[in-house]
């Protein structure tokens, strides 16, 4: 019976490891230096492969470009007055922006980018607990999954430009038979195939009211579809009497990883050819959240509802570029968003052998952020970025604590 | 009563490692069965000294920087296999997908360089992941070694003259971690059992290099060495299991029944290759290519996992009939070698005002099996191959305004060949015996080039 068990487990676990890419970092901190620094702003003026995730329509400006960078987070968080472990965020943020070089109405109006970010040495996590243990549903393991964007931005007249991209994302579906072979051994015949669901990341930009030769201001809309990670395979067992005891079909299927829906309209304003000033609201459908295990068998217990609620995010950020020499260009950034939690407030009490109250945790944030660029307009055309965030989790029951973000990254211009 | 048993090649090896991110125990992956893009494969794959394209990720990353162009690719490729055992057709899927790659070139203090992106896309499925029971013949180097993901990124650089070095990584995955499961199993209808789960597993990534020289040493010869590393995943799993054995509303009639397990296996396996490739135009119209890969598969390891297993189910433990532990014979592949040779014809240059160009090609590669003789347990089916392909590509440029850089149409048409092979069993009694494998493999491909 435990030997099935096992396989059984086996083979969850195996398959479970295979979901693939998602896009939690730039859910949870933004991408991008720039955008990291300006609060996870940059539907309205985001260009290069930060653009791939503020708002594909900003991929058609800018130089071909390709950049490096690194990404490390920090967390101090506290459960239910004890310290909560959650893992370090580490990672490589690598980008490519292309305009493409067509002749004609074309010309200077199409560009293409692609951007991605890999945890160190990790390439997914599937962690869920049992369900009578709580967790920090938002914060634990978001960022240690790969993270893919593609994306195209095309100009249009007026000041206007449109862009879209997609996220691949997998899924698995499958199904496994434990039985004896003609040889002797217990064996299984399995298929299974891991498939590919593409979230949607589309967008619009309006750049107007020149004057002095540059746009004084922008308006972005950006639409991002629910993007998550999905595994459903039956395991079955004819083992016949070679055990004592018969095993049920197993059902594992879930959520791996999970963003919502969202769409966020974004106004930048120039006052001055130095100042940018960046307004935000995202909009997330986080009720469309389910809990993310299914149960294993058919008889188990139901799972809780976490009764996550939408949330609207407001940002604001502010870019300034300081008086620089002939070699180069600096400037600073700054920003502040509040992301309102999506899970029920004041939280569910703890369970009971009675009631399963979901015990998926998460806390309203507070978040500041800043950082500097430094672009070198010599003969090495090179980009050099940084950024820090400092999440602040605001008064809850159970889940406090605070999360440390900074990055830096290094592009050339090509 | 505590059991503690070692089982060598298990059942539980069979999952685990088919299932580990693209793990089957197929080897290598549908790049090295079927090639890359449109003009490569209708050159017999012979494209160690040639590749200048994002293909160069994979046949020969010095290539990448060979021009000062930015190269975008994108087509879609297909082989069908059409194979036999014992003259009974086989279900094997097709092997599809979309290829694209870029290349990025760039210069820094007057040095060149460029970056590449390499992809296989499978359309059907990422992965797939197909395992057979052991007693029956398996095609497993069809099975599933044509679906799966191949993702390489390279950097090259342009060393002097006419001389290229280029490397990169390619991209894969492991997983270790543990899972629980908990609840009760009941005697009388396991429907009604009442299981859940807790799990922790990650998957690690894995990167294994590839490096190429390549060395113009005029315009009218080319010269290229690519080296491969082989690929190996080291797996460990743990399972931890506690449940209660009996009915609801009831007493258990075990409690607290228990399993600890760990598996330790080697597996997904992909030789180290070398390459070396050279690549003529003895007239100016004219492209001859040949490649010579080695392939290490003797370093195959035997397909087989070493499971710790401690379990408690008190009064049942006696009942257990676990089969004997029997570890799986070595796999016993030996060392290939495989020529390739590529040919590849200007019929018309420059033709409606320089707007038109066509080249002719065809090729030919000889892949010998790395699978030996089956007399005894396994049942690797597995035949040599003459792959013999065709191709053309229509180079187009100063069409519109709007795409003022050349672009080019690739097509080919491949036959993969397998002649008869039989294997013959030792024992008599054997449920499987005798059997031959044959059949062919019809592969089509399309691509767009794009240089800008």
């Amino acid at each position: 019976m435990i030997r099935r068990l096992v396989s059984a487990c086996a083979l969850w676990a195996c398959v479970f490891a295979c979901t693939p890419a998602h896009a939690s970092l730039p859910e949870l901190f933004g991408f991008g230096t720039r955008a990291n620094a300006l609060a996870g702003t940059g539907a309205a003026y985001a260009t290069g492969y930060e653009a791939t995730y503020a708002n594909p329509a900003g991929l058609w400006a800018g130089r071909r470009h390709l950049s490096l960078g690194i990404v490390y987070g920090g967390y101090n968080v506290s459960l239910d007055g004890a310290p909560y472990n959650i893992d370090a965020t580490s990672g490589l943020v690598i980008g490519g922006a292309l305009p493409l070089p067509l002749g004609g109405i074309l010309r200077d109006r199409l560009g293409i980018g692609i951007g991605l970010y890999t945890p160190l040495g990790l390439v997914n996590r599937a962690s869920d607990p049992f369900p009578d243990q709580p967790r920090a549903a938002i914060l634990d393991g978001r960022t240690q999954v790969v993270s893919v964007l593609l994306g195209a931005g095309l100009r249009l007249p007026a000041g206007f430009s449109i862009g879209g991209g997609v996220l691949a994302l997998a899924a698995l579906v499958g199904n496994i038979t434990i039985m004896p072979d003609g040889s002797g051994r217990i064996t299984s015949v399995s298929e299974q195939q891991l498939t590919l669901d593409y979230a949607p990341i589309v967008g619009a930009r309006w750049q107007g009211l020149q004057v002095d030769g540059f746009a004084r201001l922008a308006v972005g809309v950006v639409f991002r579809g629910v993007s998550r990670s999905t595994y459903k395979l039956a395991v079955s067992t004819k083992l016949g009497d070679s055990l004592p005891i018969a095993l049920p079909t197993i059902q594992f299927a879930g959520v791996a990883q999970y963003d919502p829906m969202q769409v966020g309209i974004e106004v930048a304003g120039r006052p001055h050819r130095a100042l940018m000033i960046v307004l935000q609201a995202t909009w997330k459908r986080w009720s469309a959240y389910g809990y993310p295990v299914a149960p294993a068998t058919a008889s188990a217990a139901r799972l809780p509802d976490p009764q996550f609620h939408d949330t609207v995010v407001p940002r604001l950020a502010a870019e300034l570029a300081l008086p620089s020499p002939g070699w180069g260009r600096f400037v600073l950034r700054g920003g502040y968003l509040f992301e309102w939690s999506p899970a029920p407030y004041p939280p569910a009490p703890a369970p009971t052998a009675e009631s399963r109250p979901s015990n998926l945790l998460d806390a309203d944030r507070h978040v500041l952020t800043a950082g500097a660029a430094l672009a070198l307009t010599g003969r090495v055309p090179l980009h050099i970025g940084l950024f820090a965030q400092g999440h602040f989790l605001a008064h809850h029951q159970r889940l406090g604590g605070q999360v440390g973000v900074g990055g830096l990254s290094l592009g050339l211009d090509l | 009563m505590k059991t503690t048993r070692a089982l060598h090649g298990s059942f539980f090896l069979v999952a685990v490692v088919a299932c580990l991110g693209s793990a089957q125990r197929a080897h290598g992956n549908p790049v090295d069965a079927f090639g890359l893009g449109a003009r490569a494969p209708a050159l017999g794959s012979a494209y160690a000294a040639v590749a200048d394209d994002s293909s160069a990720g994979y046949y020969n990353p010095a290539g990448l920087a060979q021009s000062s162009d930015l190269h975008i690719d994108v087509g879609y490729q297909m082989a069908r296999p059409r194979l036999s055992v014992s003259g009974e057709p086989q279900t094997l899927m097709d092997s599809r997908g979309v290829s694209a790659g870029v290349v990025l070139p760039g210069s820094i203090f007057g040095v060149r360089f460029a970056f590449g992106l390499t992809l296989l896309l499978p359309d059907q499925q990422v992965t797939r992941i197909r395992v057979l029971s052991f007693d029956r013949p398996r095609l497993q180097l069809y099975d599933n070694r044509g679906q799966r993901l191949y993702m390489a990124a390279n950097l090259a650089i342009h060393l002097w003259r006419g001389l290229y070095i280029g490397g990169g990584l390619t991209f894969m995955s492991r997983s270790e971690g543990v899972v629980h499961l908990r609840g009760r199993v009941a005697l009388s209808d396991p429907e009604n059992s009442v299981l859940e789960s807790s799990t922790n597993v990650n998957l690690l990534a894995v990167r294994y290099p590839q490096v190429g020289l390549l060395f113009q040493a005029s315009p009218e010869l080319s010269l290229a060495f690519v080296y491969r590393h082989k690929f190996l995943l080291e797996l460990e799993q743990g399972f931890n299991i506690a449940a209660d054995i009996g009915e609801a509303d009831q007493p258990p009639v075990v409690p607290n029944a228990t399993l600890n397990q760990v598996a330790r296996s080697v597996d997904l396996f992909q030789p180290w290759q070398l390459v070396a490739g050279v690549a003529a135009r003895p007239f100016s119209r004219l492209l001859i290519s040949f490649d010579l890969t080695f392939s290490r598969w003797s370093e195959q390891p035997p397909p087989a996992a070493n499971i710790n297993l401690e379990l408690d189910i008190g009064q049942f433990n006696e009942y257990v009939k676990l089969p004997p532990s029997r570890p799986y014979p070595p796999a016993g592949f030996h060392d290939t070698l495989m020529p390739s040779v590529g040919i590849e014809w200007r019929s018309i240059a420059g033709a409606f005002g320089d707007r038109l160009s066509l080249d002719l090609r065809a090729g030919y590669r000889y892949e010998p099996s790395p699978v030996p003789d089956q007399p005894l347990e396994s049942s690797l089916g597995d035949a040599d191959r003459h792959i013999m392909s065709l191709g053309f590509g229509l180079e187009l440029q100063h069409l519109t305004r709007i795409l003022p850089r050349p672009f080019a149409l690739d097509f080919f048409a491949a036959l993969h060949h397998l002649p008869e092979r039989r294997f013959r069993k030792l024992d008599p009694s054997s449920t499987v015996g005798d059997f031959t494998v044959s059949g062919q493999v019809w592969q089509v491909g399309a691509q767009l080039r794009w240089r800008l």
